[in-house]
């Protein structure tokens, strides 16, 4: 047995071929898909192409001609307003959602799949259900709301300054996803600290703040850095409902880079914007991995001092 | 074992069959045919091309649809990549005939001069490019549909308020005077709810082009190379748009605003600024009496209308261009366009191919003494730019000359340089 358990022994040397043979779609999609298309887009980015003709070299031109480029410092804001808007909330939200439906009661099921509904919903049809809610007219549900307290209208979507809280409140309904995460999470969160706290007298805040909290920080630190790298890269609803306007109010880094490619013909440029939001999401990805280190509670890492 | 092997043996014989089958069918040349389509406008068309198929035995035209949102991308990637189809419905004219992706048909059409007899003279011109603007030039394509931009309006409403219907002798005052008293809070909550006119919703570089010549300039200089939206013109331009909501509150604000056409539609307007494709929509489901007339005149200049329709073109790289040539010829036919006008209401850029009904007398007289308006690959960008700041006009209820100043215009300029 042990014989066999030698490396370049035959059995390992065909274990080997068939775990490479089993990896072999996996790697070959990242190569080809992932990989290449990006080392691609760097050279895209070092030239003037205008997709249907050939690429022409031109140094870091694209990435000049961007850092004095007005739309993308207002792209670059929205997108940083409303992840700063969107994050928190959602996040908090999606942890709301988790702790109602993480408990005993007999039709608690139907709540988890109420709220998770929206999650499975198509994301246009969804978006065309907001436009109608956000109508800013007198006839759009979320203004007939505020009517019947003798508020509004407000011009939600249509409004410099309401386009960005408009698409937040919208996605602020699609959290289902991340509340089964922290429901998960929160599954695992042992029953016994929370009976002790109960024997030394804990509040309901106190078990919230000392146990919850630092028990689902690693789930917490996962769902707020995916969503930073998600929200980043997310256009979707602003190109459906806003179409980045008015006025450009709601123009995020995507938007612009798709525009620049599919609408303006600038693939250089809009290759170039991409590595830049790349960039971006680097510098808030790593700010919040040394971050993490303070808030980040993680049982295995400490788990032999406490058994 | 023996039965095995005939088994096998008869496997072999039946793949072999049926994998020549398609060099079989090869026999026919395919013509693969891209275009966008509503459900409806792709049931007529399929029925298009099945007339094509059936009348050409050696032709097999596969036609690819796509909505119109993703047809654009879709048809770039597909060029970038080589895979496109052989014949294409333009959406980006200027674009792809400067980028060189059009088959330049003017040898197609030298060899049967009385083929573009038949067509709208100005609407064929619109699918030339000569490397700076639309209009002039090598000829890229043929036209299967016309349109204008032009002024509908609620028939019933005018008769309602006994006011006399618009015609050729309106100015943009009479516009506004008129437009005026139709604005009405029907149901009396202090909330406006029926308007005199409406534009486009999307503040359309065709459209402010339209106005600016009412006031003697075009939006854009005659080389491309300047935007002249800061002139007196421009900025006089701008302010009446903005004014038809802002000041005069004809119009409605972004904030009171629908869909442009569903507002008439839904019969909340008087009149409405369109182009004459619209006329299929409110065809289908106005349910009061409309009609059209020409845009009215500005106050320094008679301007006419923009003047285009939809082109269809063959691929540069395509390996069947007399067959995709003789498709062009069949998509943009008098049979062919009469049977869309019919079914569709999509209004032909064949005269022959109209009826003798109000609404292509007058859009046939408007196309006539309109113009082509000339549009040029960096029109997006620069236009993309001017539109954020002509919301601010709306939105903030600023003058047009403290937002279109020096600093803007540049920024306007240097898109157009790109």
């Amino acid at each position: 047995m042990l014989k066999l358990k030698l490396p370049g022994s035959r059995l390992e040397r065909i274990e080997n071929i068939w775990g490479y043979i089993f990896i072999f779609p996996w790697l070959f999609g990242f190569f080809a898909l992932t990989l290449y298309p990006m080392l691609f887009s760097i050279r895209i980015s070092l030239s003037n192409w205008n997709i249907l003709g050939r690429p022409r070299y031109i140094g870091f031109d694209n990435f000049i001609d961007l850092f004095y480029d007005e739309r993308v410092r207002t792209a670059l804001y929205n997108t940083i307003y409303m992840a700063a808007l969107n994050i928190p909330l959602c996040t908090a939200m999606a942890l709301g959602l988790a702790l109602l439906v993480n408990s005993n009661l007999k039709c608690v099921s139907i709540f988890r799949t109420v709220y998770y509904l929206p999650s499975v919903v198509s994301g246009i049809s969804l978006m065309m259900v907001w436009t109608w809610i956000l109508d800013p007219s007198k006839n759009g549900l979320a203004n007939m709301f505020l009517g019947l307290f003798g508020l509004g209208p407000l011009s939600w979507l249509k409004s410099e300054a309401w386009s960005k809280p408009s698409l937040v409140l919208m996605q602020m309904f699609l959290v289902g996803g991340g509340m089964v995460v922290f429901l998960a999470a929160l599954k695992n969160v042992p029953v016994q600290l929370y009976e002790s706290a109960e024997i030394d007298g804990a509040s309901a805040w106190t078990k919230f703040t000392k146990i919850t909290l630092p028990m689902i920080s690693p789930t917490m630190f996962f769902q707020v850095t995916m969503g930073i790298i998600g929200y980043f890269q997310n256009y979707a609803a602003n190109f459906i409902m806003t179409g980045g306007g008015p006025a450009d109010s709601s123009l995020v880094l995507g938007l612009l880079i798709w525009r620049q490619a599919f609408e303006w013909y600038r693939m250089g440029s809009a290759a170039a914007l991409s590595w830049i939001l790349f960039g971006i999401i680097m510098i808030f990805t790593i700010i919040q991995l040394i971050g993490s280190r303070r808030w980040v509670y993680y049982e295995a890492a400490q788990g032999g001092d406490e058994s | 074992m023996r039965s095995v092997r005939g088994v096998v043996g008869l496997l072999v014989v039946m793949l072999v069959l049926v994998s020549a089958l398609p060099g079989l069918a090869a026999a026919k040349t395919v013509v693969r045919y891209s275009t966008w389509l509503t459900h409806e406008e792709e049931v007529v068309e399929k029925e298009i091309i099945a007339e094509f198929n059936r009348l050409h035995p050696d032709i097999e035209v596969q036609l690819e649809t796509s909505a119109w949102g993703d047809y654009t991308s879709k048809l770039i990637t597909q060029l970038s990549a080589g895979t496109a189809p052989d014949v294409l419905n333009v959406s980006e004219l200027p674009e792809w005939a400067g980028y060189g992706v059009l088959e330049v048909l003017d040898p197609y059409v030298a060899r049967e001069p009385e083929l573009l007899d038949g067509f709208f003279p100005k609407v064929v011109d619109a699918g030339r490019f000569d490397g700076v603007a639309v209009g002039k030039g090598p000829l890229y394509g043929l036209p299967i549909n016309a349109g204008c931009q032009i002024l509908f309006y609620n028939k019933d409403m005018f008769d309602k308020y006994g006011i006399p219907y618009p015609d050729e002798t309106w100015t943009f005052d009479t516009l506004v005077e008129v437009g005026a008293k139709f604005v009405e809070d029907r149901d009396g909550d202090g909330i406006i709810d029926q308007f005199g006119l409406i534009c486009p919703t999307v503040w359309g570089d065709q459209f402010v082009d339209l106005i600016m010549r009412g006031y003697g300039s075009t939006l854009w200089s005659e080389d491309r190379k300047s935007c002249l939206i800061g002139t007196k013109a421009g900025l006089d331009a701008v302010q009446w748009i903005a004014d038809l909501s802002n000041k005069h509150h004809i119009m409605p604000t972004f904030a009171e605003r629908t869909a442009t056409n569903e507002q008439f539609e839904m019969g909340n307007l008087a009149m409405c600024f369109h182009h004459t494709y619209s006329n299929s929509i409110f065809h289908k489901r106005a349910s009061f009496n409309w009609s059209i007339a020409p845009v009215p005149s500005g106050p320094v200049a008679k301007q006419g209308v923009p003047v285009w329709g939809h082109i269809v073109a063959i691929n540069v790289s395509s390996k069947v261009k007399d067959a995709a040539w003789e498709l062009l010829k069949y998509l943009a036919s008098e049979d062919v366009q009469r049977k869309r006008y019919q079914e569709l209401r999509t209004p032909p850029s064949r005269p022959a191919a109209g009826d003798d009904s109000d609404f292509f007398r007058v859009m046939t007289e408007c196309i006539n003494s309109g113009y082509i308006y000339g549009g040029f690959p960096q029109a997006q960008e620069a236009w993309n730019v001017i539109h954020s700041y002509f919301d601010k006009v709306v939105l903030a209820n600023k003058p047009a000359s403290e937002v279109f100043t020096s600093r803007v215009i540049t920024q306007i300029d240097k898109a157009l340089s790109r």
